[in-house]
């Protein structure tokens, strides 16, 4: 703890810490991993000088969270546009290629000699976001209101044919995420009068409420294998993580947190084993710094308490607002940007397993919203002259 | 504790809130459109001033009329601001007078016969006032009075005595012959005080005297109050002359008429047929029917479809002053013009203004006003469901029904969001939410609105007044606010 301590007060104070240096916490902070003198492999692996580049640069405005395709090639990412939020796509794999507007409102003529006067024809109204892409990587479902105040899901593809709504009926629905065998898409409706989640199934159109309750469900993620989608529930004073089987129609959720920490966004490992969420625990109790807490997935670790605590794997960090941790691709290690205003939001791995930390250099600043390609591609959003532009870097070191 | 589902829906608009900076403005005309489309009218205006001489030749029709027809749509809405800030005005006073603690203030008759000739309840506000001039009101307010009551009795049809009060030359007296005439003479002294400003440069502005209008106008503050009232210990009254409200309407109707008609006038094109049909809109709401009809005479073959029928009921009416309508040639054109909704909407606005001479289609109008959003396969602009939601409050239809209704056309994700809800819808719901006794959303809404409105602020003062009042049981603890 009290290494953990002058470590935090050391950066506080803009005592930078050496460049890409690997720092073992103490043994007590993390008993579930190996000694902490085991040089973490998964982090031997990693690029520790980046050289970002921008794949959505616009002069004037801010664009924020990005989303990896399953295969790694395409990246989405919203940015407000007028009184639009716009949703675009790019092709990471082509330097210099331009991003792909995705849209609810379907393209429509002036309907009269004033709306052609008033550029009304022009413009997009709507609002886009929350894109989850299909596992073949072409096809995708997002979040839109077609310039109405209706929230829907939509889906769309890249093949230039547009997009139209997924579902009928909609009350206020959004959060989409698409299985990775792309048999369903879960999603989060206020149909039952407050936010449950649903489940589609994207061939037969048929669907089910997968929870019910008096708490609002939001943010849910699939597990890799398809069978699984945590999430978050609670109210405004306390959040939890739960996990439910899919598989079973009847299933009753999992709780994984009890205590009195706001818990947000949970994301499984890519091995399917671990679950990362947000916490607003922190050792210094400190409601408003926020942790990286991991915990087993299949409900067997603690739900509270100090054994709940010391699962924490970084502490201090950038609260992502849409999405949860970001996992890296191989091994069991998370990305995140630790809250540093000093040092412009550093950018720090860390082994879940063995607990030790990597900072790796972007000179980017005010770095959130990481993500990683199943590749090893880095994109998150960081600074550039005021405004928020989408960055990608390779994170794997080429062998 | 908010309510789950609030959270959910902050939630799903998370990433708009973080997205605190605001993209640049595009330059030139493009960058003017999208601020009108976001309900920026003044935003829009100023982006085009500023950037007047590197607009090409060919954008600068286009730009005249944005800058007309954002005049005309805060016209609109001030003029809806006005109804809302009549109703909310008197219900406060009435809270007043009940009040004992404020029963001796003698500022609550003289607002109350203030507001009621506002409303056009000319009787009542000719009664109201007709006392005060014995009162212990300061002389510029007895004067207030006079002029006020003046004006009712103008529009009662006692002309001639309305006539004998309306001879002074103040700037009050002006405007005033100008509510009851439609023409006044500018006043020849020099207006000093903000309130005296506004009132001269709305009669300015008739007599065809814009720039000195707009000289007058640099830095009009909407938001100031005409009389505080401290004579109760721990306890400021605040009061607001409707009269304010009133002349500023006209000078957003004015401003559009001098930034219409020479387009209307001089140019080609669907710009010179839309900026005369807005010009003579704008005439017309400002009691010069003659110079409306010249206009809409001129615009009406080359309108669309859209326009056409509101056209054509306005240029009908223009004449109505001298020659109360044939019941023949009503059917005719309720029969041609009741399929377009705005047409409708501006129906229910005339009969207002002249109940008596449409009443034959009160019927017809209550059916179709019904049904009107329901009728068409496009979803309607939030303006028209703002300009609808008021013609049913107006018409004393169950609030809380109306609150469902407006709802539904507003962004729920974004409320109160003048990028995302016009400023009529909003407003439709704040007075709804009103009559519903939903004081904290309908202030709620005002709030939002008045950051760009800043001539809100008296209607929201009274609605403060009015649940200070009403969520405690006596009231009159808080009603000092």
């Amino acid at each position: 703890m009290t290494y953990s301590r002058t470590l935090l007060l050391g950066l506080g104070l803009g005592v930078a810490m050496p460049a890409a240096q690997v720092a073992a916490r103490p043994a007590e902070q993390s008993p579930e991993g190996p000694s902490a003198a085991t040089v973490s492999r998964t982090l031997t692996m990693v690029e520790r000088q980046l050289a970002p580049r921008s794949v959505s640069a616009t002069p004037d405005e801010n664009e924020w969270n990005p989303r990896f395709s399953p295969d790694g090639r395409r990246l989405s990412f919203e940015r407000r546009n007028g009184s639009a939020q716009a949703l675009f796509v790019v092709d990471v794999a082509v330097p210099s290629a331009a991003a792909e507007r995705v849209t609810s409102q379907p393209p429509r003529a002036a309907a009269s000699a004033e709306e052609a006067l008033l550029g009304a024809s022009r413009s997009d109204d709507s609002f886009n976001g929350q894109l989850s892409f299909h596992p073949d990587s072409r096809r995708f479902v997002f979040t839109g209101n077609a310039g109405t105040g209706v929230y829907r899901l939509y889906e769309g593809s890249l093949e230039g044919t547009g997009s139209r709504p997924l579902t009928p009926q909609s009350k206020e629905d959004g959060h989409p995420a698409v299985s990775p065998d792309g048999r369903f898409v879960v999603y989060v409706s206020a149909r039952a009068g407050i936010g449950k989640l649903i489940l589609r199934d994207l061939t037969t159109g048929t669907e089910r409420q997968l929870t019910s309750g008096d708490k609002v469900d939001l943010y849910p993620a699939w597990s890799p294998d398809s069978r699984q989608v945590a999430y978050t529930s609670g109210d405004n004073d306390n959040h939890d993580v739960f996990v439910v089987e899919v598989s079973l129609p009847q299933a009753t959720p999992r709780q994984l947190t009890t205590w009195k920490y706001d818990d947000l966004r949970p994301t499984f490992s890519p091995d399917g084993t671990l679950l990362a969420f947000y916490s607003n625990y922190s050792p210094s109790g400190e409601e408003k710094e926020w942790s990286i807490v991991t915990v087993p997935a299949d409900g067997t670790g603690p739900t509270k308490g100090t054994a709940l605590a010391k699962l924490a794997a970084a502490q201090n960090v950038v609260k992502d607002p849409e999405v949860g941790p970001a996992w890296l691709p191989w091994g069991r290690a998370l990305v995140y940007a630790r809250n540093n205003k000093a040092e412009w939001n550093p950018i720090y791995l860390v082994d879940a397993d063995t607990r030790e930390e990597l900072r790796i250099e972007t000179g980017t600043r005010m770095n959130h919203d990481l993500t990683c390609s199943r590749d090893g591609l880095l994109a998150f959003r960081a600074q550039v002259a005021s405004w928020d532009d989408i960055f990608v870097a390779p994170l794997r070191r080429a062998p | 504790m908010r309510a789950p589902r609030v959270v959910w829906l902050l939630a799903l608009v998370w990433a708009c809130a973080l997205c605190a900076a605001q993209a640049a403005v595009k330059p030139g005309l493009e960058g003017a459109q999208e601020l009108f489309r976001q309900n920026r009218w003044e935003e829009a205006r100023r982006h085009l001033r500023s950037q007047w001489a590197s607009i090409p030749e060919k954008d600068r029709p286009a730009a005249s009329f944005l800058i007309g027809r954002s005049h005309v749509r805060e016209a609109e809405f001030y003029r809806a601001v006005r109804g809302f800030g009549d109703e909310a005005g008197l219900a406060y006073l009435g809270e007043l007078t009940t009040a004992a603690a404020s029963r001796k203030v003698v500022w609550i008759p003289l607002f109350k016969g203030l507001y009621q000739v506002d409303s056009d309840r000319n009787a009542e506000g000719a009664r109201t006032l007709a006392p005060l001039a014995q009162s212990a009101l300061p002389a510029p307010w007895k004067a207030s009075a006079r002029l006020r009551r003046a004006l009712a009795l103008h529009r009662l049809g006692r002309i001639p005595e309305a006539a004998a009060l309306l001879k002074e030359a103040t700037p009050e007296a002006r405007f005033a012959a100008l509510l009851a005439s439609g023409k006044a003479e500018p006043p020849a002294a020099s207006a000093t005080s903000p309130r005296e400003k506004l009132l001269t440069a709305a009669v300015l502005f008739r007599a065809g005297r814009a720039s000195e209008a707009e000289a007058l106008l640099a830095g009009a503050n909407l938001d100031l109050p005409d009389v505080e009232d401290k004579s109760a210990p721990k306890k400021l009254l605040r009061f607001h002359d409707p009269v304010v409200a009133s002349a500023w309407e006209r000078i957003c109707w004015e401003r559009a008429v001098v930034a219409l008609t020479p387009l209307a006038t001089g140019g080609g094109g669907a710009e010179a047929s839309l900026a005369a049909y807005y010009a003579g809109l704008s005439l017309f709401s400002l009691g010069a029917p003659d110079e409306a009809a010249k206009l809409l005479k001129a615009a009406s073959a080359a309108l669309g479809p859209q326009l056409q029928p509101s056209a054509r009921l306005l240029l009908a009416a223009c004449g109505w002053q001298d020659r109360p309508p044939a019941a023949a040639e009503l059917t005719a054109l309720w029969d041609g013009t009741q399929g377009q909704p705005d047409a409708v909407l501006l129906w229910e606005e005339l009969r207002r203004s002249s109940p008596a001479k449409l009443e034959p289609f009160a019927t017809r109008l209550d059916g179709r006003l019904r049904d009107l959003l329901g009728a068409s396969a496009e979803r309607p602009s939030g303006a028209l469901v703002g300009r609808w939601g008021l013609a049913r409050l107006r018409r004393g239809e169950e609030a809380s029904a109306l609150v469902n209704a407006l709802s539904e056309h507003r962004d729920k994700a974004n409320k109160n969001k003048l990028e995302w809800n016009d400023p009529l819808l909003l407003l439709a719901l704040s007075a709804a939410d009103y009559r519903s006794n939903q004081y904290a959303q309908a202030l709620e809404t005002l709030f939002e609105l008045s950051k760009t409105f800043p001539g809100l602020r008296p209607l929201q003062w009274n609605l403060q007044g009015i649940y200070a009042a009403r969520q405690t049981a006596g009231g009159e603890a808080r009603i000092g606010q």
